[in-house]
């Protein structure tokens, strides 16, 4: 098995922050940690070469620095490729990501790389790339390329990984099917009987972690704000003509309600497939209270409402999906000068 | 802020100003009100939304909107 070895200026012995501009360059045979690698790896992989780059450099011209990188790499002509560990290091980290996402993706060979969990890359990357975790420091080197070792070994072999917590990796967020001795039932029982005896357990389902968002200050004075109305109650034009989705919506959108001072049954179609919307259909004004912005701007009890509405669609949204929709719409809104949102949600 | 029925949902996700609409299917509407009445309710909802906006909070706070959902 061929493997080659991604490291930035500092591991393979170049120097320290004063050479963080050092260009992709390849060696033949192991450096540095790649030595303790190959001792891990065993008989049964060579690393043949190493391919170096500052992390300066990869981090300031990524786009023209990336392809250089596994252009160096492809020369090897490996089986897999191993990159870093990382450790908690931000911008090695992020090279480490790239380099592994584009061997994979744009090579179509294994890749697989190491850094702590907190490192900044491990959110970005953790969905296209096989991230063993490591300590904070390059103390923990040795447990760090043991570990690194077993999961490239069975890479390179070609031998599909089993669930993250067996196989010594951060979790992708994919769901891999499996065979169990016992039913779903059966083993809920278990683990409840096993948290009643007060003994630890291990969830099939691990909850989602929320974000906590610091609230924004109060708005001084409403008479003057810019209001935006916003919905993921699936609220379309009739024949939904940019086709969202009716459930795990791929998109968002945003369509005009311009001197409408009100929502006519007739206008709109509801595309959501988790409630009844019948109600909303007889009067879409249940879903988007336009009726009564329009009337509160005209009472000057609000200062203007937003001539366009957003809408997706939240049924069965799929967590950071629904994040990117927020980000992308609160960058839309900003642009638009506008104040303060009112969110409803079915 | 947003406008949910499933107050307690967003509490939990940590949606910071948070006004109880009346259904799941039409938290803006009260199909049981004479369409004025409703109106009216509507208005009273939207108020309250406004009130939250320019309310300081410092953590996921629900507010209630006049009037007892249907």
């Amino acid at each position: 098995m061929r493997v080659v070895h991604y490291v930035n200026q500092f591991f393979a012995g170049i120097g320290g922050e004063d050479k963080a501009d050092a260009p992709p360059q390849a060696r033949p045979g192991p450096v540095g940690p790649g030595i303790a690698l190959q001792l891990a790896l065993g008989v049964d992989a060579e690393i043949v070469g190493t391919v170096i780059c500052g992390d300066g450099r990869f981090a300031d011209h990524a786009e023209r620095t990336a392809p250089a990188v596994l252009a160096l790499i492809e020369g090897f002509a490996p089986d897999i490729v191993v990159a870093g560990p990382a450790f908690n290091a931000g911008r090695f980290g992020l090279a480490c990501g790239r380099v592994c996402r584009d061997v994979e993706q744009l090579c179509g060979r294994p890749a697989v790389t190491a850094m702590h969990p907190e490192n900044a890359a491990v959110d970005l990357y953790r969905g296209d790339v096989v991230i063993v975790p490591t300590a904070a420091a390059a103390l923990g080197m040795q447990n760090a390329l043991t570990a690194l070792a077993r999961v490239t070994l069975k890479l390179g072999r070609g031998e599909a990984l089993g669930p993250a917590s067996v196989d010594g990796y951060l979790p992708r967020g994919r769901r891999l099917n499996a065979l169990t001795d016992a039913s779903a039932s059966a083993r809920a029982l278990d683990m409840l009987l096993t948290r009643l005896r007060g003994e630890s357990f291990t969830t099939e389902v691990p909850l989602p972690r929320y974000d906590r968002v610091t609230p924004p200050p109060a708005i001084a004075d409403a008479t003057r704000m810019r209001l935006a109305l916003v919905t993921e109650a699936g609220l379309v034009p009739p024949g939904n003509p940019d086709r969202l989705e009716w459930v795990r919506a791929s998109k968002w959108l945003k369509y005009p309600l311009g001197a409408k001072r009100d929502l006519e049954a007739g206008d709109y179609e509801v595309v959501h497939g988790g409630y009844d919307a019948a109600f909303a259909l007889q009067d879409p004004d249940r879903l988007l209270p336009l009726d009564a912005a329009r009337e509160l701007e005209r009472l000057g009890e609000i200062g203007a409402l937003l001539d366009h509405y957003y809408v997706t669609c939240g049924n069965h949204g799929i967590l950071s999906q629904m994040a990117t929709h927020a980000r992308e719409i609160a960058i839309d809104l900003r642009a638009q000068h506008v104040d303060a949102v009112l969110l409803v949600a079915t | 802020m947003t406008v949910t029925s499933l107050a307690s949902v967003a509490l939990k996700v940590g949606a910071n100003r948070i006004v109880r609409g009346s259904r799941f299917s039409h938290p803006c509407g009260q199909p049981g009100l004479t369409p004025d009445d409703e109106r009216a309710w509507r208005l009273g909802l939207v108020r309250a939304a406004v009130g939250a906006l320019g309310t300081t909070v410092t953590e996921p706070t629900l507010f209630e909107p006049v009037g007892s959902p249907a």
